[in-house]
């Protein structure tokens, strides 16, 4: 119905780090934090959220980026994906979701 | 221009609500949402009734990403439309005085002493129950007033008394109202409702936002302007988006229900359809 319906993404990928199935775990976060504006590029995660051109671009029903509901996202987004690539080998990658999580939210004891 | 003078004439221009709210539009254009929000919320502080500030602080509550807070607004905002005309209260049934006077249980009262509440009785509201209430009514409220409004027009070609109870705090009568003057409200309440619409849409509530979009859509179409006739056209593809978006929502629950029940692979297909 709506491939980039993250709230529906970001809850399979914690579905698909549960059955281990770490790769499509990735590949759900991966896809909610394009569709909320964040990319592959090691810009600050406060500029790509500010982007105009990536925030035009964004899904209708997207908060804004004061939102609590955009930050829970991205952090779930984010952690999960550094898991699922830890789990995978590619450390340099993880740890660089880690660095953008804490970013995010420096007093997180979680992160 | 002596100091003291240019001081109070700065003095003057701050608590001026219309001053501010223009101040706040320019900062808005400017793209500063929050000395936006800020200046539009000076300008309510002092006169709480202003009805485009309250819209414009929602549009920049909005870009904030305080959907909620914008939604609220907006609600406020039709709040403050002229009130729908009263129906006239049903007639009281025929009461006998005398017979009132006779039926009077203060002293088996004083007896008794002071009734006590009930055992399993109705208790007292929780204040969540209480704001619920009251979004409710709001939220009855508003749509009376739309259906006020949009009987307005009628009413200002007519013979001008619409009978309206607005007033009470300086509104002005929408039977009184030239067509040009319904047609700028009928404006302004679908811009409020599309607003509150996309409020809801970012809080995730899709259902309430379908609603309004189609109540937005509703109103455009009785527009005579143009703009309006093809906002009436996009408000409608968005009330049937919110509708494929509250569909999805519905998938993503079902998902998360059987995650948390233990079962992985009806919370994978309820995933996928939502996708």
């Amino acid at each position: 119905m709506e491939p980039a319906f993250v709230p529906a993404l970001v809850n399979r990928s914690a579905l698909m780090g549960r059955l281990m199935r770490w790769s499509e775990c990735r590949d759900d976060c991966t896809a909610a934090l394009r569709a909320l504006g964040v990319g592959a590029d090691d810009r600050p995660l406060a500029v790509q959220l500010d982007d105009k051109g990536s925030t035009e671009g964004r899904a209708d029903f997207v908060p804004g980026p004061g939102s609590v509901r955009l930050r829970a996202w991205l952090l779930g987004a984010l952690l999960r994906r550094a898991q699922a690539l830890v789990k995978m080998g590619e450390l340099a990658e993880g740890l660089s979701d880690y660095r953008r999580a804490l970013e995010l939210d420096p007093l997180n004891p979680r992160v | 221009m002596p100091a003291s003078a240019s001081a109070s004439a700065s003095d003057i221009s701050h608590r001026d609500p219309a001053w501010l709210k223009d101040k706040a539009d320019d900062l808005m254009r400017g793209g500063d949402a929050r000395s936006a929000a800020n200046a539009y919320t000076a300008a309510l502080d002092i006169d709480p009734t202003l009805r485009a500030a309250l819209g414009n602080r929602a549009a920049a509550c909005l870009r904030l990403g305080l959907a909620e807070a914008a939604a609220r607004d907006c609600t406020t905002a039709m709040m403050l439309l002229p009130a729908p005309r009263l129906q006239p209260a049903p007639p009281l049934p025929p009461v006998s005085l005398p017979a009132l006077a006779l039926h009077s249980d203060s002293e088996s009262e004083s007896k008794s002493g002071p009734r006590k509440p009930v055992e399993g009785g109705p208790t007292a509201p929780t204040p969540e129950l209480l704001w619920e209430r009251e979004a409710l009514e709001r939220s009855q409220r508003a749509a009376d007033c739309l259906e006020s409004l949009l009987d307005g027009v009628t009413e200002a070609e007519g013979d001008g008394d619409g009978g309206y109870t607005g007033g009470s705090i300086g509104l002005r009568r929408p039977g009184s109202l030239g067509p040009g003057a319904v047609e700028s409200e009928r404006l302004g309440v679908m811009k409020l409702l599309a607003r509150r619409g996309l409020a809801h849409c970012k809080c995730g509530d899709f259902g309430r936002a379908q609603a309004d979009f189609a109540s937005a859509a509703q109103v455009a179409g009785t527009c005579e302007s143009e703009d309006a006739r093809e906002r009436n056209s996009s408000l409608a593809e968005d009330a049937a988006r919110m509708g494929v978006l509250a569909e999805c929502a519905i998938c993503k629950g079902d998902g998360d229900a059987s995650l948390r029940g233990g079962s992985p692979s009806e919370a994978e297909a309820s995933y996928a359809a939502a996708l």
